[in-house]
């Protein structure tokens, strides 16, 4: 009782004289007992919770939990006395022990997940009076609201939102000491949330989003599951990603002009630093990569003819994926090479836009640390000795040796595959070139660096992403790990050009994308005499085939607008929103907030209004004898419910002689008018009974 | 009869401490959205504050424009309870839940469809004997999910309910010039020999043994047989023959109890008392007159009406 009374009490205080003007509250109704049905219904709830607590963290907390959540059902089964005061000290000693064992203390999302589960099975274990079972529907809510830490999808928010009907629904089944039917339970709380709903909405968008943290909560998760492209470009593992499907971004182009597939190249992150077929980034932290200010290129930045908004998935890479070449971007700091670094990881998906040119440009005013771009530690065997000087012999120009190498590797029987074998630890350069010959695309683009190099060209790795599947006929596109890909860059007559020796090995995964290479490779057709045929019906699918590509598709674009709406929907996008109603950005937060609170009151005296109980629709003869009992009133003359209005004029009739004609005639009328069949005229015959009673005045002899 | 409707002006609302616990677990949600500035987390955080503003109108749309009526409540003996019979009515079209209806110490939980009256009898304690006027009502309501609290303004209807003396057997039936009249009567109990007058509509009051069973089973009407007047039988209850030993309460008790049973016993009986003497007769205006000069003794006017 007095446990949390006191703090509450100080809060109420300087309200003190305003509470004294209201009227002293009546004394409180004695409590119930929580009915059996709505316990088992909540356990059912605190189930599902616990169980789905077994996907999120540890199996051992979950177990534990677990077994509470058994213990409670059995007592609730059983009808026992909760259990006593030392073992529920023991079993929360113990949890708190778990958690602080598995996860090595409090910090962290997930610890503090399992905490709240375990306190909730605790809490419910203990419960005895309905305020218990109050506070554990109270947690049950914040518990719904946490899982979005680990999953903001469309389907979590679904199921969040179902399981709010149904704790509200145990609440109204507590609150209320009659048993109330679960149906009807159920009819009650999906109207309560829908009518909430529009209001929430409301408060979404306009609540001004501000940017802070609180130290005492805890902090996310180090190294959580989200995945990055690495920073090392090592042999044979980009190939492994070919097979993780999982969502990189995605992208929607603004004015409807897409670059067609062979021109999506998702530049990531250059790496010029090579040893032994490895490559590496530099860190722009560490020595010559000096950040480029934003407009120091030229002052007036001008779009590229591909504008986009990249929707980013959870990441931990800090450079961020835009379409070759870029011109613009709104996110991130750009690098001298062109990649885009940011230094702040997001902690959601994130968003941003950029804008890009299928013309490559110059690298402007800074002096080519050309050094750092020729240094190779694979050295070239005898054999490759003799390719290079043929290369070499007679070429006009750079570009001409480019284009002879190109050729070569068109000429020979390199082959593409997703399963390379591993190369010879000591010299795989040359084991590639001469031995295997076949490998997946940063086998290619580390050759024809190495190669390049040889010959005294700048050049460097390039990974990134290219293509993805066009979603709703392009309506967006969406592009995941396995779209990831290493191309080259050489350095060309002043200006860096894309080299992609990928495209002339397997043109099918450039022109058609990873997914289509991916399902010919599933069916074994890839490079086979049939690869044109199963193409054919992959492209213009048919029948039900072709159905579920709708459905799938719709699918992903309503999870895309879901994600662009309301799991993005942060500071900047507040503003956007705002420009977009064409209000003042500059005051935002006092635009926001009378917004906010005019719309939110609106609502509300709209709900007010229309939930307000109307009177129940009376007939006019009805409305008419109301009005001729309400005359009555003056003299304290009430009729009673049970009474009939002839029982009723006989008790008038007693105390009104002088009235006595006419309030017989007015009962016998009202009867008339309300219940004989006949009542021919009945128009007229009201409106005369509406000016007899209109006339009358009871008088008190 | 008084009544009484519920308007916007009479109807208070306040969170209750579940809901100051709703704000609480609001306010960790709020902290932990912006903290992992995650937008899922706030428009979960806006749909439970929306919940509860919705549950507010739920309350407040709960109870107002219901209206309350009184009753006359009818007298009791001390300690019995005192009931005063209050109309709730609900002139809507929306059913009303869990409406909690509360005077003093009593509380009664109501459920009222649309369109429909209930009346609920208010059973208030007696502690003394006369006026016993009735305590303030007031509704009250947690609907739907117990975290907001509304109540009225006090009704305070226009009733009292007067509360007669607790009947007390400590000194036995008069037998001054009665007595024998009195050992007659049950003579004639016992002999079955009382004679027959005829049957009349039962009457609160009529000894139950008087009633005519067969005639319920047949018309399903309370009758009760009429006996001749024994004309003999009759009493004086006199406050002045009673023990000087006895306290005021005690003779009025003791008054009272010889009142019910001359009463019960069919006898003609007089109420002897220090201011006023209400003469020989029976029957039961006769008897709630007796009991009224009995509970309204010592008051101001002894004579009330």
């Amino acid at each position: 009782m007095a446990t949390l009374a006191n703090p509450l009490k100080l809060l109420i205080k300087p309200l003190a004289p305003l509470l004294s003007k209201l009227p002293p509250m009546p004394s409180q109704p004695p409590t119930h007992q929580a009915h059996r049905s709505t316990l088992l219904q909540l356990s059912v709830l605190i189930g599902i919770a616990v169980a789905l607590h077994f996907s999120i963290a540890n199996a051992l907390i979950a177990g534990f939990g677990f077994a509470i959540f058994i213990l409670k059902v059995v007592i609730i089964f059983k009808k026992f006395s909760p259990p006593p005061k030392l073992i529920l000290m023991i079993l929360t000693i113990a949890s708190l022990g778990m958690v602080i064992y598995v996860y090595g203390g409090w910090n962290g999302q997930r610890a503090g997940i399992s905490f709240l589960i375990l306190l909730v099975a605790l809490k419910f274990l203990e419960s005895e009076a309905l305020r218990d079972y109050y506070v554990v529907c109270l947690l049950l809510y914040f518990l719904a609201a946490s899982s979005f830490l680990f999953n903001s999808s469309i389907v979590n928010i679904s199921l969040v939102v179902a399981y709010t009907i149904a704790t509200t629904g145990i609440l109204l089944q507590i609150s209320n000491p009659a048993k109330i039917p679960l149906k009807s339970t159920l009819g009650m709380s999906v109207s309560m949330v829908a009518k909430a709903l529009p209001l929430a909405i409301l408060l979404f968008f306009f609540f001004p989003r501000i940017q802070g943290s609180f130290g005492f909560l805890p902090s996310s998760d180090a190294g959580s599951t989200a995945t990055s492209l690495s920073d090392n470009l090592v042999a044979g593992e980009l190939a492994s990603s070919a097979f993780n499907n999982e969502l990189a971004f995605r992208v929607e182009f603004v004015n409807g002009i897409t670059p067609s597939q062979d021109q999506l190249y998702w530049r990531v992150k250059t790496m010029p630093m090579e040893d032994r077929f490895q490559w590496r980034v530099i860190k722009p932290e560490a020595k010559n990569s000096v950040s480029k200010p934003d407009n120091s290129e030229d002052s007036m930045p001008t779009k590229g003819e591909w504008e986009y908004t990249i929707l980013h998935e959870q990441s931990t890479d800090r450079y961020l994926p835009y379409l070759d070449y870029l011109k613009t971007k709104s996110r991130g700091i750009s690098l001298r090479d062109f990649s885009v670094y940011t230094p702040r990881l997001a902690l959601d998906t994130f968003s941003y836009a950029g804008s890009s040119t299928a013309n490559s440009f110059a690298e402007f005013s800074q002096p080519l640390n050309r050094q750092e771009l020729l240094q190779i530690s694979s050295s070239p065997n005898a054999k490759m000795q003799l390719l290079l000087n043929t290369w070499r012999e007679g070429a006009g120009s750079n570009a001409e040796m480019v284009e002879r190498v190109y050729d070569y590797f068109k000429s020979q029987p390199f082959e593409y595959t997703l399963t390379p074998r591993a190369l010879d630890d000591l010299d795989p350069f040359n084991d590639f070139m001469f031995n295997s010959q076949s490998g997946y695309c940063e086998h290619y683009a580390s050759a024809f660096t190495i190669i390049m190099r040889s010959l005294n060209i700048p050049s460097r790795v390039v990974v990134g992403y290219q293509g993805g599947s066009r979603v709703n006929d392009g309506q967006f596109i969406e592009v995941r790990y396995s779209d990831a890909h290493a191309w080259s860059e050489v350095w060309i007559d002043g200006q860096w050009r894309r080299v992609d020796p990928t495209a002339t090995i397997s043109p099918e995964r450039i022109n058609l994308g990873m997914e289509a290479l991916m399902e010919l490779w599933d069916s074994g057709l890839l490079g086979s005499n049939d690869t044109g045929l199963a193409l054919e019906n992959l492209l213009n699918p048919t029948g039900t085939s072709k159905w579920l590509k709708k459905i799938g598709d719709s699918w992903k674009s309503a999870s895309y607008q879901w994600n662009k709406w309301i799991v993005n929907y942060d500071f900047n996008a507040q503003r956007q929103l705002l420009a977009k109603l064409g209000m003042d950005q500059h005051n935002s937060v006092a635009m926001l907030v009378s917004i906010m609170s005019l719309g939110g009151i609106t609502l509300l005296l709209f709900y007010f209004w229309q939930l307000v109980p109307k009177p129940v629709e009376r007939n006019p003869v009805q409305r008419a004898y109301l009005k001729f009992v309400h005359k009555f009133k003056r003299h304290k003359i009430y009729k009673r419910p049970s009474e009939t209005p002839l029982e009723f004029s006989r008790r008038l009739r007693s105390s009104f002689p002088s009235n006595q004609t006419d309030i017989e005639q007015i009962t016998n009328q009202y009867y008339q008018l309300r219940y004989s069949i006949d009542s021919g005229d009945s128009q007229s015959d009201i409106k005369q009974f509406k000016n007899v009673i209109a006339r009358f005045k009871p008088k008190k002899n | 009869m008084s009544d009484f409707t519920i308007g916007r002006k009479q109807l208070y609302i306040l969170p209750t401490r579940i809901g100051w616990y709703y704000a609480l677990i609001l306010c960790a949600l709020f902290g932990i959205a912006v903290k992992f500035d995650n937008q899922s987390a706030f428009m979960m955080l806006f749909i439970l504050v929306s919940v509860g503003l919705i549950a507010m109108v739920y309350t407040h749309n709960n109870v107002v424009n219901l209206q309350l009526a009184s009753h006359p409540s009818k007298s009791v003996f001390l300690g019995q309870s005192a009931l005063f019979p209050i109309t709730l009515s609900n002139q809507s079209s929306k059913p009303r839940h869990a409406v909690w209806l509360i005077a003093g110490g009593f509380h009664q939980l109501t459920q009222l469809d649309p369109d429909q009256n209930q009346t609920i009898e208010l059973k208030l304690p007696t502690v003394q004997r006369g006026y016993l006027s009735c305590e303030p009502v007031s509704l009250s309501s947690l609907y739907p999910i117990g975290v907001f609290f509304c109540w009225t303004k006090r009704f305070l209807p226009n009733e009292r309910c007067l509360v007669y003396p607790q009947p007390l057997d400590l000194v036995a039936f008069p037998d001054d010039g009665a007595h024998h009249g009195k050992e007659l009567k049950s003579a004639n109990v016992l002999q079955g020999a009382e004679d027959y007058a005829g049957m009349k509509a039962y009457q609160d009051g009529d000894r139950m043994r008087d009633i005519h069973w067969p005639s319920l089973a047949k018309t399903n009407k309370l009758v009760s047989i009429q006996y001749e007047n024994n004309s003999n039988a009759s009493v004086n209850l006199s406050w002045f023959t009673l023990p000087s030993s006895l306290g005021v309460e005690d003779r009025l008790s003791q008054l009272c109890f010889w009142v019910i049973e001359a009463e019960q016993n069919g006898q003609s009986y007089q109420l002897e008392m220090p201011n006023q003497t209400i003469e020989f007769d029976k029957g039961l205006i006769h008897y709630h007159e007796c009991l009224r000069a009995l509970a309204l003794w010592g008051e101001t006017s002894p004579s009330a009406d």
